[in-house]
């Protein structure tokens, strides 16, 4: 379906709640019922295009980043006005954000390298992890809110301790850029997607790259670990989505639909749908469980 | 010259009738008496003759010979007209006599110089008799046979046609013509003439219905053959004198069985016996027939050249190869016919040939060729023995003779090879087609040649299987089908497939070992044919296939393999499915022909092992390791790049040297970006294989895209040096890299100018040499470009867009160039960088951003907010792609920026306030931005200006504040305007509900006084026309109100301006409007006295266009920053004039880098990528 007047960069599937958000390249993010799909509510406020949208674990509010360097937070419930607890944070200070699980934190990747990890009731930076590295294109919290992974432009990956903020694991295994990561839903594995067609798997606790998976012709945009934690989906600029088995280290199947870059995707909480946007202004809901 | 015969001869004596009466038994006796009567008497010409004739018939040829020259001598001492006659007669007879022994003497190899001698006495006497009785036709039969022991058969037939003219009914004449026409080969007409003899004597020896015969079955009639010999061994002979002359082939007039005839017979029998599919009692009864005839013949004549040659040609087939070369060197020691010496020696060589001594089998098979040059299977002969001893070009010499001599008439060939030399009932000419192809095959530059053979060879197969019984031997030989696939493997690929899929078939069907290379062939022909472009058109893919191309497949293929080997019980695996995909067209696509390739060569891999558990043959394990590699190429092909690494590298593990897998590993590693390892790849093979172009030009690539130009200029001049020099890609590649050093010396003129001319001649000559040359034609284009010839290079890129149409490098260096000499152009380039985007560089942030300027350019140009949207969303896309480039959120702030100020540009009537607010609101982020932007450190080595960033984030003050007043103004006015609508709405509304009023206060009266209704309405209406006519006034008064206030409205906006430049910091807007129109500003710019002091805030206003930062990749932008100059050009590049002189006048002035990134160099390098094919 048609669903933003241009491409769509971003979307996020809520844990409670049902609610599907959408960020698109025309500056607005879009709620939409995760039942019946039809558009609930249309957020703007952004300037310029939304780069990332996540939904907090409670399913109440979303953050979003965008081009024009603020991260703002909506409020999903009671659509109140939330301005002014936008983070201003400079150009290419957030470029992707993720929520923490308790979601009182968020985490967002700079230019310069760092995560920086915002508190979400103050409106404020808390601290910078430092990987030294180059342009942080993606970041992910483990579930369990124990890691905190982000990717560079130079395909580095790097997991951190939230305690304590010290850099577990460098992994190497990527030798182009990494656009999106994600860990599974028990921490255990963390899977990443890079410009070079490539989707890694590794295993978070001992650092080690477990397999890599080619099968997208183009690069790898976009990462859904599936909650029953037995398949992931991925989307490329290839314009197909593809849905892998995690233990048979397989694409199981390929979604040839969207007629642009899939740009994001994302499961369902209880696993059985799955959205896919795409550059071609359009997002499709899939049957998969 | 019928003599009658008597015991005794009477020699007359003197005139007076004397007779001496001589015992013809006593002749030889009583030689001095006889002699002397013969020199004393004058004794009549006749008695020499008779005399001579009866010496010979005893073999005492001196005393012949004395007689007939004594016969002469007295013949010359009195010549008498009466005696002419005998006297010729006499010298024919010895000329007859002096061939005779010339014959005699070529088969007992007496020295040349006797028989020169008797030749030469020969011609002397037949000359002399010829002088004599020019017509006398037994002197022209003579010296036709002389002729014919010379072998100048058509000077003797020529000879015989005269003699038939003088006397039709000559037998020796008939007889000599017919062995000529059949030593030429002339069969009818020999049997003709032979016939006619027949008729003519029917009991002539020897016996012409033996050469009869011959000439039947030459002509293949067997059965009349069969008659004739049958006939000739009938007959009751009686021995008749036989003129020497008139001997035909094999004469044994003495026996009193015709052996020829006899072995003519057997020899037939035999041949029937092993051709026919007669029932196999009819074979024996003949077998045994022919052999009791041959043994008959042995015992009577153990000497006869037939016999001799058949019992060869016996043990030539029973390979009693030893007894059969003894035979025919005694055939060639009794015989002294060519035909019988060449078909003799013909089986000698065979002999020694399946003896392996191939050198002296050649030298037989040259005699025996030059013996009868006619002859194919002698050639034939010679022409494999050519291809065994590897001398392919003679051998094919050879061939193509025999095809020129035999293209057509095969029938006949078949025939008279097949039953003459008893060969197999295929053809030789077949197996001669058949085997140059194969010959032809392997060389590339006689495929078509081949193929073209192939199918003759078809052809005449198919009408050889029209006759009973012969099968399609062809079409069931899996070599043969080979040799067909591997010729059309360049013209027609997917032929050759189904030929190789038929030729595995078929040896399947024959449970012939099937060779792994087979397997490996399939497969990589598979692949090829899946990479190609005409095998990814839309296909039904076939679920086992998307199965195998979307998964991973991280198992392990030897695993793999070896499972499939189990469930495939060792049979054809996936013919089948192999031969659904060729035969169904809907099935034709990449993804099942790989998947198919890769069945293929799993199970050639696993046959492979199979056979290298049996014996670790080097072959074999060559063809295993080209197996791997192909598997690794079909992965490589379905995206499992990591899968394909993996087997590549294990291929390098078991042969180290395998070039094609480090270059397809450098490869992958190359477009992986892992420059290091790719460049390493690339130098192994460069030290493994010093001449190998590919490893070089790939070497060099890789240097250029780890930019390390240096190197990659050394590797290129390397190629060109010791490689190749006139390798067009290495010109190419040099050129370009010489092209990017100039980019890189921008700061030093001299050495700039020093680059661009290398590449300028480089880029000459490869053009020179393939003016179809794409990148060469592109990098000069960019070359002129760069030196500021802005026209050539448009015209150049124009050129090759028209050639190619749908280069995607091209039409993005036509859209810079276009944008470079005119910025008015903006809106020819947009298309074509969205043709470029489209075409190749969908996800370019490069290209986005120069769309994206494309598009900003023309925004501003035509104060036009939906360019500049879409010029907003093109530097979006773009850094989204690429975020890490600043000089693009640069860029991203300008745009947002100046959306406000086209929006506040746009005349007032146009403007939309909402957008406006919009508008206003970006100025906040792109302030925002920018401030960022702004304060960043120099040392971070931003690649956009510092100083332009603030300049503009200062700007962003102003531009707000411009666009509030804008707002206000236009709020203002846009109230006025409602105000004034909404006032008019009212009066309106108050006329009406007047009018209404009247109305019905009318319809009161009309009520009231209807008979005055008439009259009433009438007045009515009038009142109404006039209502609407004073509303209509009112409505223009108002608009003419509003004419006089707009003019009034920009004029206060005009002299809030005229404020600003008071004020400073308000005069970009000045600047502003002045931009409106480049030209004049520029002109009025130079004229201008107080230019210097404004000078800083227009520029940086009106550089905007320029100051849109492209080069994401090098330092370009910070260059503009510094001031890039551009040589006043007259092409009103006003904005870029005033930059220069608001930043710093004193510099030197260079040419404006124009700015085109490297030619399509990568897309150009892709394609080349793929070369290394080896299948």
């Amino acid at each position: 379906m048609v669903t933003h007047e241009d491409g769509i960069w971003s979307v996020a599937w809520s844990k409670r709640g049902n609610r599907i958000v959408t960020g698109s390249v025309d500056d607005t993010i879009k709620v939409w019922s995760g039942d019946s799909f039809e558009e609930t509510n249309l957020l703007e406020g952004h300037q310029l295009g939304v780069l990332s949208v996540d939904i907090s674990p409670d399913g109440t509010t979303a953050m979003s980043t965008s081009l024009d360097s603020q991260i703002r937070f909506w409020d999903l419930i009671h659509r109140a006005k939330t301005d002014d607890k936008t983070i201003d944070a400079g150009p290419v200070e957030a470029w992707t954000g993720a929520y923490s699980p308790d979601g009182r934190h968020v985490a967002t990747g700079s230019h310069t390298g760092n995560i920086n990890i915002w508190s979400t009731e103050e409106s404020k930076k808390e601290r910078t992890l430092e990987t030294r590295g180059k342009f942080i294109m993606s970041v992910a919290y483990s579930p369990n809110g124990l890691y905190v992974a982000c990717g560079a432009e130079n395909g580095a990956v790097h997991i951190f301790d939230v305690p304590t903020g010290r850099l577990l694991h460098s992994l190497q295994g990527h030798s182009m850029c990494v656009r999106t990561m994600t860990f599974s839903p028990d921490s255990a594995l963390l899977i990443t997607g890079s410009d070079d067609k490539r989707i890694n798997l590794y295993d978070v606790h001992h650092g080690n790259c477990l397999s890599s998976l080619a099968g997208h012709q183009s690069w790898v945009l976009s990462l859904s670990y599936s909650p029953d934690t037995t398949h992931f989906a991925s989307g490329s600029s290839d314009k197909r989505a593809k849905i892998w088995d995690v233990k048979a280290r397989q694409c199981i199947h390929t979604f040839d639909d969207h007629d642009d870059q899939v740009w994001g995707v994302a499961y369902s909480d209880d696993g059985t749908k799955l959205a896919t946007v795409s550059e071609d202004r359009s997002m499709n809901i899939y049957q998969t469980g | 010259m019928a003599i009658p015969r008597t015991a005794t001869i009477d020699i007359p004596i003197g005139q007076i009738g004397e007779v001496l009466e001589v015992s013809r038994q006593d002749l030889g006796e009583n030689e001095v008496f006889v002699f002397n009567i013969l020199n004393e008497e004058a004794v009549p010409l006749w008695v020499y003759l008779d005399i001579a004739l009866e010496y010979w018939k005893q073999g005492l040829e001196r005393q012949f010979e004395e007689a007939i020259r004594s016969g002469l001598r007295r013949a010359k001492k009195a010549p008498d007209p009466s005696e002419k006659r005998h006297h010729v007669l006499l010298l024919n007879l010895l000329a007859s006599f002096f061939i005779e022994k010339l014959k005699l003497n070529a088969e007992s190899g007496i020295a040349p110089d006797a028989s020169h001698a008797a030749e030469l006495d020969a011609t002397a006497l037949l000359n002399e008799a010829l002088a004599m009785a020019s017509t006398d036709v037994y002197t022209i039969v003579a010296s036709a046979n002389i002729r014919i022991a010379r072998r100048e058969y058509d000077e003797a037939s020529r000879a015989f046609e005269g003699a038939l003219h003088h006397g039709p009914n000559c037998i020796p004449a008939l007889l000599g013509q017919a062995s000529v026409q059949c030593a030429l080969g002339v069969y009818r007409k020999a049997l003709e003439m032979y016939q006619k003899v027949l008729r003519l004597k029917p009991d002539i020896q020897p016996d012409v219905r033996v050469p009869i015969g011959i000439c039947y079955y030459q002509l293949g009639a067997p059965t009349q053959a069969r008659k004739a010999f049958s006939r000739a061994l009938e007959q009751v002979r009686i021995p008749v004198a036989v003129t020497a002359g008139d001997r035909v082939i094999n004469s044994h007039p003495q026996d009193p069985e015709n052996l020829d005839a006899m072995m003519l017979l057997a020899i037939m029998d035999w041949n029937h016996c092993r051709h026919s599919e007669a029932d196999l009692d009819v074979i024996t009864a003949m077998s045994l027939k022919s052999n009791a005839a041959l043994s008959k013949v042995y015992l009577q004549d153990s000497t006869h050249p037939l016999l001799l040659i058949q019992m060869a040609e016996r043990k030539l087939l029973q390979n009693d190869y030893a007894k059969a070369s003894e035979y025919a060197d005694r055939v060639l020691q009794y015989s002294n016919t060519e035909r019988l010496r060449s078909e003799a020696l013909f089986c000698k060589g065979k002999a020694l040939q399946a003896q392996r001594h191939y050198k002296d089998a050649l030298a037989c098979f040259v005699e025996a060729g030059k013996l009868s040059p006619a002859a194919l299977p002698v050639q034939y002969s010679i022409a494999s023995l050519h291809i065994s001893q590897g001398q392919i070009e003679l051998a094919c010499q050879g061939l193509e003779a025999i095809l020129l001599k035999e293209p057509d008439n095969v029938e006949i060939l078949v025939v008279s090879l097949a039953e003459d030399m008893e060969v197999d009932a295929s053809s030789p000419t077949r197996l001669s087609f058949q085997q140059l192809a194969s010959l032809y095959a392997p060389s590339a530059s006689h495929q078509e040649r081949a193929t073209e053979l192939f199918a003759l060879a078809l052809k005449h197969e198919s009408k050889g299987s029209t006759e009973p019984g012969q099968q399609s031997a062809l079409m069931e030989d899996a070599h043969t089908l080979l040799d067909m696939a591997r010729a059309s493997e360049q013209a027609n690929m997917k032929k050759s497939l189904q030929l190789h899929v038929q030729a595995l078939k078929s040896l399947h069907e024959k449970s012939q070992p099937i060779l792994a290379e087979l397997y490996n062939n399939i497969g990589a022909m598979c692949l090829m044919l899946g990479e190609r472009d005409t095998a990814t058109g839309p296909g039904t893919v076939l679920a086992e296939a998307k199965n195998y191309s979307d998964c991973a497949a991280n198992e392990d293929p030897d695993s793999i393999a070896e499972a499939m080997h189990s469930n495939g019980d060792g049979s054809l695996f996936r013919v089948d499915l192999l031969e659904t995909i060729l035969n169904n067209d809907t099935y034709w696509c990449k993804e099942n022909l790989l998947f198919v390739a890769g069945e293929i060569l799993n199970y050639g891999i696993a046959r492979c092992k199979e056979a290298g558990d049996v014996s670790m043959q080097n072959s074999n394990a060559m063809t295993k390791v080209t197996l791997s590699y192909n598997m690794a190429r079909v992965r490589e092909s379905l995206g499992h790049t990591n899968r394909a690494i993996k087997l590549y590298k294990r291929v390098l593990q078991e042969h180290p040297a395998y070039v094609d897998s480090h270059l397809r590993l450098g490869i992958i590693y190359l477009q992986q970006g892992q420059f290091d390892d790719a460049i390493e790849q690339f130098r192994l093979v460069a030290d493994i294989d010093p001449k190998n172009k590919e490893a070089r030009l790939h070497l060099g690539r890789a240097y250029m895209m780890a930019d390390k130009k240096i190197e990659a200029k050394r590797t290129f001049d390397s190629v060109l040096k010791t490689i190749d020099n006139q390798n067009l890609p290495a010109l190419v590649a040099l050129a370009h890299v010489q092209l990017g050093l100039a980019r890189a010396a921008r700061h030093d003129p001299k050495e700039r100018e020093d680059w661009i001319l290398r590449g300028h001649r480089l880029y000459d000559a490869a053009l020179k040499a393939d003016n179809q040359n794409v990148p060469a034609a592109i990098g000069m284009g960019i070359i002129l470009a760069e030196s500021g010839f802005l026209a050539d290079a448009k015209s150049v890129f124009s050129q090759v867009e028209q050639a190619t149409g749908n280069n995607a490098a091209v039409a993005m260096n036509l859209a810079h160039v276009l944008l470079a000499a005119d910025e008015r152009d903006a809106k020819v380039a947009i298309p074509l960088y969205e043709k470029a985007l489209k075409k190749g560089y969908g996800k370019d942030p490069y290209v986005l951003a120069a769309l994206s300027r494309a598009y900003y350019i023309l925004a501003r140009e035509r104060k036009d907010d939906s360019s500049m949207k879409r010029s907003l969303l093109c530097i979006e896309q773009a850094v989204k792609i690429n975020p890490s480039d600043s000089a693009m959120i640069f860029n991203l702030a300008l745009v947002k920026q100046q959306m406000a100020g086209v929006l506040n540009d746009q005349p007032i009537e146009k403007r939309n306030l909402n957008a406006m607010h919009a508008a206003k609101e970006g100025i906040k982020t792109a302030e925002r931005l920018l401030i960022a932007l702004a304060a960043r450190t120099p040392e971070s080595r931003p690649n956009y200006s510092l100083e332009h960033a603030t300049l503009r984030r200062d700007y962003c003050a102003d531009v707000r504040k411009l666009s509030e007043k804008k707002i206000h103004e236009t709020t203002t006015l846009e109230r006025q305007r409602e105000e004034r609508k909404e006032m008019i709405r009212e009066e309106q509304k108050a006329r009406e509900e007047e009018k209404r009023r009247k109305e019905e206060e009318e319809n009161g009266i009309r009520k009231e006084r209807e008979e005055r209704l008439a009259i009433q309405r009438m007045e009515e209406q009038a009142r109404v026309q006039a209502n609407e006519a004073s509303s209509q006034q009112h409505d223009e008064s108002l608009k003419e109100e509003e004419g006089r206030k707009k003019p009034k409205g920009s004029k206060r906006t005009r002299e809030a301006m005229a404020d600003g430049d008071a004020d400073g910091p308000d005069a970009p807007r000045d600047g502003k409007r002045k931009l409106v129109r480049k030209k004049s500003v520029a002109a009025k710019g130079a004229t201008d006295p107080e230019r210097g002091g404004r000078g800083r805030a227009r520029g940086v206003q009106s550089q905007l266009s320029a100051e849109f930062i492209l080069d994401s990749d090098e330092s370009d932008s910070a260059d503009e920053g510094n001031g890039t100059k551009q040589e006043s050009t007259s092409n009103g590049q006003s904005s870029l004039e005033e930059r220069r002189n608001s930043i710093s006048e004193d510099e030197d002035v260079r040419p404006r880098p124009t700015k085109i990134k490297r030619p399509a160099f990568d897309s150009d390098s892709d394609d080349d990528v793929r070369d290394p094919d080896d299948a």
